[in-house]
Parts: structure tokens; C-alpha cells; sequence
């Protein structure tokens, strides 16, 4: 049997209480280890625990054989020695991974580079000579992320720790950066320790798994054999959670169709146009007075009832043109029409507003923190004057409750609520005024699998329900195929391909359509008796 | 290059906007010439010592007089002394100046260790410190301090005379006068600006390289707080000014900042005025030193001026 490079036993870490507890595994050479949680499960603490990087206050046991070395975890100076030269580490942002003020160049030859072009060749970055005189702000966060590779790589370790190094980037790009690496460290030899909480790119990437919640390694195993049969209750919950073709217009955490699927079949009828937007157009001046088309004659119409993606990757105008929905963002051209009829902007808005309510990115971030959810929720029927006052907080309890926030929570202010019970809270103040029209961007992304499944079937049941129409943004391709009757998809600012979500996933007609599909990390599939099997045991 | 043209033609423009501003504020102040003669002189001495300053001209034509005198280097004769203001400034200006330096190389030398030191202790008894000493050194007025320091080392110790210039340490207690309160400022500014630096994502980039905390210090934390530093080096430098007029009253010191004082209470407007200048081109000044080298510190600052220069 042939040695470990990396062997480590009993790690624990502990703030004021344990963090994490009793991890064990083997790293071989060459091997790439994938390592998958939900936020908060304690994988990035192990990482960092590994060469003694971990915040002030921490409490580490444990043991890590490097070779034929053997590092007592509890001083973080110990594996600080193999640092850089033996394990190197790329993280998640990679805009905040350089430094602002220095150029590729400096950052490379501080380790110990000087023929910085040929390792920028390296990672994929064909343009060395002229990327070395640049600054990090002069680079897209795909090159940033490749020069945060081509540092952790100057000094030739032989392990390399990923902590979600691709989750802030394009499918297109992270799909680019991973073939990258798996041929840099196929040809060295290297090993990886891949740090995600996106079972496709694992399914793809990685040969070994392991799973963690709650700090604890819940299931290891090979990355096919985890994914296609898992054993442990956690695995399978977490697999059930995310969105594949199989689960295409079902709820994701429930078995059986709910009562709202029933119904939504019955709304696929064609119904009435709630909203559509013609010929938008929105230009913007950029700071050296050139004029640039942001949105270049989109139209777009919604049903009621009816869910339609619009996907696309950062920068292509998809959030541009939502926001110009709402009059966030002023169109230059084009009009909005709203049950036909087309807004005017010099009017009172007071209906418009009424009809059509957007939910963003980060719940955090479009709250008031220093007010109570309950308060949050009913102070749009405060504004539109809506019902008696004293029933307000009641109506707000009842939207909540749709929302299917515990009770409990209502009068808690945002910051005392996780991400999920947030966005619970922002869609429950959208719906307040009984809106025609949810305009969802990129609602789901910063969320969680398991949370993540909980809000796609809130709103599929919302949209059976109410009838309300969605308008969901998304970069993420499979979470669209999930949810989504229609599908648009964006780019530089135009639709290139829209139509039934089905078709265009099926026989998509446009080269960038096809870019995007064949990015997707793929899941294998899955075996279901081996699901229902671990369920009713 | 184009940028720095026209930051600097701002900067001029900011100067003319000073010197009308200061010139009429002080014309509507009071009448010099009932402060400079007696209460029971004669209409007709007025009347004369109008004339005699121009003061019986329409205040746009004083103010054109004024200008173009500025142009030749004149900055218009004190009314008390019958020199010219400039002269009297200049005589002051050696003891300012040996005021002024010691105070900011010390206020700078003091605070940023201290502050860099608490921000790597965060939390510890030294960094609680700090943060309280600069609390109060900032609390407690430049004139109190000052009172204070004369007590302890002069009235009570007899260790260094109370005023005036006799040796070295004649300089200790009003350098320190001005400098404790700036070195506080300094101190807590460079605590916040470093504990934000050492919180960055890029410094576990550089850690995970395997870089030795030195080298990371030296190369990412320095360059990253230079930023703050200059912004607020460039702001003390107004008070500087500020400090020394305090410094100078209390310790009896022949320099600008209290010929400003009495100069003020004896409504002599054309040293007041030229002082108020002196004071104002010292700040624009550093301000465009910091703009400048905010450009040529952050790569980024370049950029956004290259591109609004170019529209």
C-alpha cells in the first residue's frame, strides 16, 4: 500500500464551543479530494486549520503526518512551515486576493518568480507579458482568480487547498479554470483538496469525497459511488435538494406533488399577459464619455402564472433589465406595459408599484436592520394604504406566514434570522400588496442547497396559489430548468434564445446557449432506489 | 500630467474664492479706523486716516487695490505698526516654523507606532490603552494642556522656565502642546486604517503563500495604509497652524500665531488677511501634494483620473 502525502487524525477546532470535531482523512498524490458542506459545516476551518490559518481564539487538537513529518496541530507556527512551498491555498474572492496596489508581476516575483510570464502560460493566461504590468483591478475576477493560482503555485507545492475558488465566477469561466488546474496538477502530480458545496463540480472533478455538517465528516467515499448511492441521511437530503432534469416542475423536498402542482398544471392554460417589456434599451455613459448599450432592444412578455428565466452570465444586462421593470433603471427606449397598458413615467405610479415587487440577491442588504420583520412587512401596506390600520400587523402575520416563517421570528430583527429565513422575509414583504408580478434576481444564489430547495418550492407553490407571474433571474442553469416554463437567454445586452425551457435545453439553437449548457458541472444519475431505500430506513 | 494641470488650476481658483471671501468678511467686521484712533478724536482724524488708507474708496475698488497689489508681492501696510504686513509676518514666521516641524514629526512619529502596535494587539490591555490616552489627549483643549504642562514642569518642579525662548527645552512644552492631541489622532486613525488592512482577504493569500509576516507587512500592510495616513497628514496640516496660534499665546512666544491674535483684536486687516492667505495656500497646497500622491500610491486613483481626463 503506498503512503499518504497527507494524513490527518482527530482535529478538532474549537471557539467557544466546538466547531468542528474528530476529522480524519488521507490525502493521496496526484488525488483530488473533494470536501462538501453547507455554509457554516466547518469545511473552510478545517482547510485553514491545515496550515494554521485559522481567525484568533481558535483551539485546535490533532494530528497531520506531511510526508514522513508529523505536525502537532495545536501550534499553528508547526504546519505554518509547510506553507507556500509543500501546501498552498486559493480562496473564494478572488478580487480581494490581491493586493490592489501591487502589479502581477510583484505579486509573483515576492515568491520567488521572476519568469512570471511563462507561469501566467501556465494557469491559462496566453497574454503573460502585458498581464504582468497590470493591476488587479484591470483584470476580470476569471484572471484574478488565475493569477491567485499562478501565486499559490510559484513555489511548487504539492498540495493544493480550494476553497470555493470558482463559486464567485461565470459556469463559462469556472468550467475553463477547472480544466486548467485538473491538467496542471495531472501533469505535476499534484493533489487537491476541493473545497465546494456544488455536487456537480465534484461529480466532475473530484476522485474521493467527503461530506461534513455540523462539523463532523458524515460520509466519505468515492466521489461516483457518494453521489449515486449515499448512505448517510444528510447526504441524501442534501442530494435531494438540488434541482436536476428529474425533478424538472416538482418540489424538491417533499415526495409527493403538493396540492400547488396540481394546480399550476391546470394555470399552464394561456392566461393573460401581466406583464412585458418592448424594445428596452438602456444606454450608460462610461467614465472616458464613451456610450455603451447596456440593454439593446429587449422585449419580454410574462403570463400570469407563469415562471420565466432569464439567464445569463455577469455583465450581460439581465438585472438592467429587470430593474427597468420597477424604475429602478430608467429604459432609454422601449416601454413597459402593465396588463396592456403601457406606464407612463411622469404619472403617479402608486398601481404599478402595487403590481410588481422585486426581490434581490442579498435579503441582508435590502432590509432595514434596525426594524423588526413583522413592521418590514406591513409597511408597504402602511405606504399604499391598504385595509384598516389595526389590521395591518395581522395581514403581515398572514404573509409571513405564507412565507412560511415561524411565528416565532416575526418580531426578531433581520440580523437574528439566517440567510434563508431572510429571504422567507423579503418575499413575504413583496407579497404584501398582492403583487401581479415577482421579479426574482439571482433571489436563490447566495443561498444554500437544502435552503436554496425550500425557497424554489415556495415560490412554484406561490405561483400555484396566487397565480402571481415570476420573472427569475438566474446565472445557474439548472436551477432555471427546474423552476422555469420559458427560458431567455442573455448576452452583451440581447436575448439570443428564448422559448419553452424543455426545448431550449433539449435542442438549444444558439452557440452560446450550447457554451452555457455544456459548462454545467454534471451529476451522475442518481440511483433512486438506493434514495428511497435510506428514507424509509 | 494633464490631471495634475488641472487639479492645480482648482487649487488657484480655491485661492482667489479665499482671498475675496476673507477681504469682504473682514470689511464688514468693523471699522479699523475707530478702533486704531482714539474714542474722542475728531471727525476730521477719521476722515484723514480713511484717506489715508483707502478705507474712503468703494469696497470693490479697495479690493481691486488689494489684488493687484498681491500680484507685486503686496500684501498692504499694518495700520498698527505702519509696515508692511508681509515683513511683520516673515519676522514671526522662523519662530512658527520651529514650532510647526518638531510638532508634526512628532505627532507622526508617536501616533503611527502606537497605533500600528495596538491595531496588531487588538483587544489586548496595550491596544485598550491607546485607545483611551487618545481619547483623552483629544478631550482635553490645546490651551488646558498647555496650562497644565506649565504647572507641573515650570511652577511645581522648576525644571524648565514658563515662556519665552531661552534654550532647547524651551521648545518641550509647547511642541508638546501641539503635537499630543495630533499624535492621538494619528495614533487611533492608524489603528482603524491597519485593523482594516489586516482583515483584507489578500493578506491570507499572502499568508497561505507562505510569505514571513515581515515581508507581508513591508509589502501589502505599509503601501495599503498610506492612503489614510496621507489623507489625514494632509488635514493636520491645517491645524498645525491652528495649534501654534494656541501654543504661541500661551507660552509667550514672538511668533505668527499670536501676532494673529493681537492683529485680530486690533482689526489690523492687512496682516490679518495675509496671514489668513499664508494659512490658506499652506493647506491647498497640501492638499495637492496629498491628491498627488494618492495617484501615485493606488494604480487604481490613476486610472479613474486618466479616464476623466480623457472625457
Amino acid at each position: 500500500m503506498i503512503h499518504p502525502l497527507l494524513t490527518v487524525q482527530g482535529m478538532d477546532i474549537a471557539f467557544t464551543e466546538r466547531v468542528c470535531a474528530d476529522i480524519g482523512f488521507e490525502l493521496h498524490r496526484g488525488e483530488w479530494l473533494g470536501l462538501v458542506g453547507e455554509s457554516g459545516s466547518g469545511k473552510s476551518l478545517t482547510c485553514r486549520g491545515l496550515i494554521g490559518l485559522l481567525p484568533e481564539g481558535a483551539q485546535v487538537t490533532g494530528q497531520m503526518t506531511y510526508g514522513d513529518r508529523v505536525f502537532d496541530l495545536s501550534n499553528p507556527q508547526a504546519p505554518a512551515r509547510l506553507r507556500g512551498v509543500e501546501i498552498a491555498m486559493i480562496f473564494q474572492d478572488p478580487m480581494s486576493a490581491l493586493d490592489p496596489l501591487m502589479t502581477v508581476e510583484g505579486h509573483l516575483k515576492l515568491r520567488g518568480r521572476a519568469d512570471g510570464a511563462d507561469l501566467l502560460r501556465q494557469v491559462g493566461l496566453p497574454d503573460g507579458e502585458n498581464l504582468l504590468k497590470s493591476f488587479p483591478h484591470q483584470l476580470s475576477g476569471g484572471q484574478c482568480q488565475r493569477v491567485a493560482l499562478a501565486c499559490a503555485l510559484a513555489r511548487h507545492p504539492k498540495i493544493l487547498i480550494a476553497d470555493e475558488p470558482t463559486t464567485a465566477l461565470d459556469v463559462t469561466v469556472q468550467a475553463g479554470i477547472l480544466r486548467k488546474l485538473r491538467q496542471l496538477t495531472d501533469k505535476q502530480g499534484m493533489s487537491v483538496l476541493f473545497v465546494t458545496h456544488d455536487l456537480g463540480v465534484v461529480s466532475e472533478h473530484c476522485d474521493r469525497v467527503m461530506v461534513m455538517n455540523a462539523g463532523r465528516i458524515v460520509e466519505r467515499g468515492t466521489a461516483q459511488d457518494v453521489l449515486r448511492a449515499p448512505k448517510a441521511g444528510y447526504t441524501q437530503n442534501l442530494l435531494r435538494a438540488i434541482p436536476t432534469p428529474a425533478t424538472r416542475g416538482r418540489r424538491l423536498m417533499s415526495a409527493t406533488p403538493s396540492e400547488g402542482e396540481m394546480s399550476a398544471a391546470s394555470l399552464r392554460q394561456p392566461a393573460e399577459v401581466a406583464l412585458s417589456l418592448k424594445h428596452i434599451r438602456v444606454t450608460y455613459q462610461r467614465p472616458n464619455g464613451q456610450r455603451v448599450n447596456a440593454v439593446d432592444g429587449v422585449s419580454l412578455s410574462l403570463r400570469s402564472g407563469e415562471i420565466l428565466g432569464l439567464v445569463g452570465e455577469s455583465g450581460s444586462g439581465k438585472s438592467t433589465v429587470a430593474k427597468t421593470a420597477v424604475g429602478l433603471v430608467h429604459a432609454d427606449g422601449g416601454s413597459v406595459e402593465l396588463a396592456g397598458r403601457p406606464v407612463d413615467w411622469h404619472r403617479p405610479q402608486a398601481e404599478w408599484r402595487r403590481a410588481v415587487q422585486y426581490i434581490f440577491q442579498d435579503p441582508l442588504g435590502a432590509m432595514d436592520p434596525l426594524s423588526r420583520i413583522l413592521d418590514q412587512v406591513r409597511t408597504p401596506l402602511d405606504i399604499h394604504d391598504i385595509g384598516q390600520r389595526r389590521d395591518r400587523a395581522v395581514m403581515a402575520g398572514k404573509r409571513l406566514a405564507e412565507a412560511r416563517l415561524d411565528p416565532a421570528l416575526h418580531r426578531k430583527k433581520p440580523r437574528m434570522l439566517s440567510g434563508g429565513q431572510r429571504q422567507r422575509a423579503t418575499i413575504a414583504r413583496a407579497l404584501a400588496l398582492s403583487p401581479k408580478v415577482l421579479i426574482c434576481d439571482e433571489s436563490v444564489s447566495a443561498l444554500d442547497v437544502s435552503v436554496r430547495a425550500h425557497i424554489l418550492d415556495l415560490l412554484m407553490d406561490l405561483r400555484a396559489q396566487t397565480g402571481v407571474a415570476i420573472l427569475f433571474i438566474s446565472h445557474d442553469l439548472s436551477v432555471i430548468h427546474h423552476l422555469c416554463d420559458r427560458v431567455a437567454v442573455m448576452r452583451g445586452g440581447r436575448i439570443v434564445e428564448e422559448g419553452d425551457t424543455a426545448e431550449v435545453f433539449a435542442t438549444p439553437q444558439h452557440d452560446y446557449t450550447r457554451a452555457l449548457l455544456a459548462a454545467i458541472p454534471k451529476m451522475p444519475e442518481r440511483d433512486i432506489g438506493t434514495l428511497l431505500q435510506g428514507e424509509s430506513a | 500630467m494633464n490631471w495634475i494641470l488641472l487639479r492645480t488650476g482648482r487649487a488657484l481658483l480655491t485661492l482667489l474664492l479665499l482671498i475675496g471671501f476673507s477681504f469682504f468678511v473682514l470689511s464688514i467686521s468693523g471699522d479699523p479706523a475707530l478702533s486704531h484712533l482714539s474714542a474722542d478724536v475728531d471727525a476730521s482724524a477719521i476722515d484723514a486716516f480713511r484717506r489715508k488708507w483707502g478705507l474712503d474708496l468703494p469696497l470693490w475698488q479697495q479690493f481691486f487695490i488689494y489684488v493687484r497689489g498681491l500680484f507685486h508681492g503686496d500684501f498692504g501696510m499694518s495700520y498698527a505698526t505702519g509696515r508692511p504686513a508681509l515683513e511683520q509676518i516673515m519676522a514671526g514666521m522662523p519662530v512658527t516654523v520651529s514650532l510647526m516641524l518638531p510638532t508634526i514629526f512628532a505627532a507622526i512619529g508617536l501616533g503611527l507606532p502606537l497605533g500600528a502596535f495596538a491595531a496588531m494587539r487588538r483587544g489586548s490591555t496595550a491596544d485598550r490603552l491607546t485607545i483611551t490616552l487618545s481619547v483623552l489627549a483629544l478631550a482635553v483643549p490645546n490651551f488646558l494642556l498647555g496650562l497644565m504642562l506649565m504647572y507641573v514642569f515650570s511652577v511645581h518642579l522648576g525644571w524648565i522656565e514658563p515662556s519665552g525662548i531661552v534654550d532647547w527645552r524651551s521648545y518641550l512644552m509647547p511642541v508638546a502642546t501641539m503635537a499630543l492631541p495630533m499624535a492621538a489622532i494619528f495614533a487611533r486613525f492608524t489603528r482603524s486604517a491597519m485593523l482594516e488592512i489586516l482583515s483584507h482577504p489578500m493578506l491570507d493569500t499572502a499568508r497561505a503563500g507562505g510569505l514571513q509576516p515581515g515581508r507581508i507587512k513591508r509589502a501589502h500592510v505599509l503601501p495599503n495604509i498610506a492612503v489614510p495616513l496621507v489623507t489625514i497628514t494632509a488635514l493636520e496640516f491645517g491645524h498645525l497652524f491652528t495649534a501654534a496660534v494656541v501654543a504661541e499665546s500661551v507660552f509667550g512666544w514672538p511668533g505668527t500665531g499670536r501676532l494673529l491674535i493681537d492683529s485680530v483684536a486690533s482689526r489690523d486687516f492687512a496682516v490679518v488677511q495675509a496671514i489668513l492667505l499664508l494659512t490658506g495656500t499652506t493647506m491647498i497646497l497640501a492638499n495637492l501634494l496629498a491628491d498627488i500622491a494618492y495617484g501615485a500610491i493606488d494604480p487604481r486613483v490613476r486610472d479613474q483620473r486618466r479616464r476623466r481626463v480623457k472625457a
